[in-house]
């Protein structure tokens, strides 16, 4: 017994040395997948924000469809809706039979958010101002936006030229405005960033 | 006290116990990363229902009646997801001799793990 007391204390040096090894894998697994869950979960909360923004902006939308515009910051009509506005992108605007407007917008500042208002008249503010974007778990931003009016020249691929205007494709019409398009992408700054659309066109059988 | 012989036996013990453990955490590694695979390929499945949604709304705005096939094409703004609209003849339930339209948009992703997503709409003249 005396000869082993030797290899006892390597046989503790080893045993330790795994140990370490072991425990500092394991240490890194750990701490991997708690990382990777809470990833999974933003990633999660990310999409669900954006789905729910695309269905109100639908649920908005869908009765008023086809009196539905959309306004240029970059090139704005002389009586204009919703504008002025702090974003540089396509504002959509949805009229109500009251006589109002609501504006839906992605505000340009920083961070970017998706924002909504209302103007009971041109003379008046876009008020309440709602952040679509806020009540998320993490900081999200609006890295795109995008709002278009779908007609039945666009959809058959044409494009609407001339004054007046006359669609490229035989028998489709530039006049008519059934409904509109709104792409947007969601980030929160860690993640991959997501796309969410959402189309609302008026049935013409 | 047999120490002599189960030195060896005490570090096979340990590897062992190494190799079963490396094992169950590639399991579980293996669990995250297909969770994390699964959610991206929600987010691409999202945007092909959306897509498919938009070019049957689009096809309202012309008119069910006058809606028209596509041959499979890319869509603008989204690489890597690709369009086919179809249209066949339905059948006629009501012996009417009026045979409804079955108009079916696919989308697929070519880069992006989403299966194909179809959205049909019949059109019945009334």
């Amino acid at each position: 017994m005396m000869r082993q007391r030797g290899s006892s204390l390597l046989e503790v040096l080893v045993a330790a040395a795994i140990g370490v090894v072991v425990a500092i894998a394991v240490g890194n697994f750990f701490l991997t997948t708690l990382r990777l869950g809470k990833d999974m979960d933003a990633q999660a909360a990310l999409q669900r924000q954006g789905t729910a923004i695309a269905e109100e902006i639908g649920r908005r939308a869908r009765p008023v469809v086809g009196s539905l515009m959309v306004e240029d910051p970059a090139n704005p009509p002389e009586t204009p809706a919703c504008l002025p506005l702090a974003t540089n992108d396509m504002v959509l605007i949805i009229p109500d039979p009251s006589g109002s407007v609501t504006c839906l917008y992605r505000d340009t500042g920083a961070p970017p958010q998706v924002v909504r208002c209302t103007r009971p008249t041109p003379d008046a503010d876009c008020a309440p101002v709602a952040n679509l974007l806020s009540g998320s778990l993490v900081p999200l931003s609006a890295t795109a936006w995008s709002a278009s009016l779908v007609t039945p020249c666009g959809a058959a691929d044409g494009a609407c030229e001339g004054d007046p205007l006359v669609c490229s494709v035989a028998g489709q019409s530039c006049a008519a405005v059934p409904g509109a398009s709104v792409v947007f992408t969601l980030s929160d700054g860690i993640n991959r960033p997501e796309t969410f659309g959402v189309t609302i066109v008026a049935s013409r059988h | 006290m047999r120490v002599t012989d189960e030195r060896g036996i005490a570090l096979l013990e340990v590897v062992t116990a190494g190799l079963i453990l490396s094992v169950a955490a590639i399991g579980l590694a293996l669990m995250f990363s297909l969770g994390m695979s699964f959610i991206t390929a929600e987010g691409g499945e999202r945007i092909a229902v959306f897509l498919a949604q938009q070019r049957m709304e689009e096809l309202r705005a012309i008119g069910l009646a006058r809606a028209f096939a596509e041959a499979e094409r890319d869509i603008p703004g989204f690489p890597g997801f690709r369009r086919t609209t179809t249209i066949v003849g339905g059948t006629d339930l009501d012996g009417s001799g009026e045979v409804p339209r079955v108009i079916t948009v696919s989308v697929r992703s070519t880069i992006r793990q989403a299966g194909p997503v179809t959205v049909t709409a019949v059109y019945n003249r009334h």
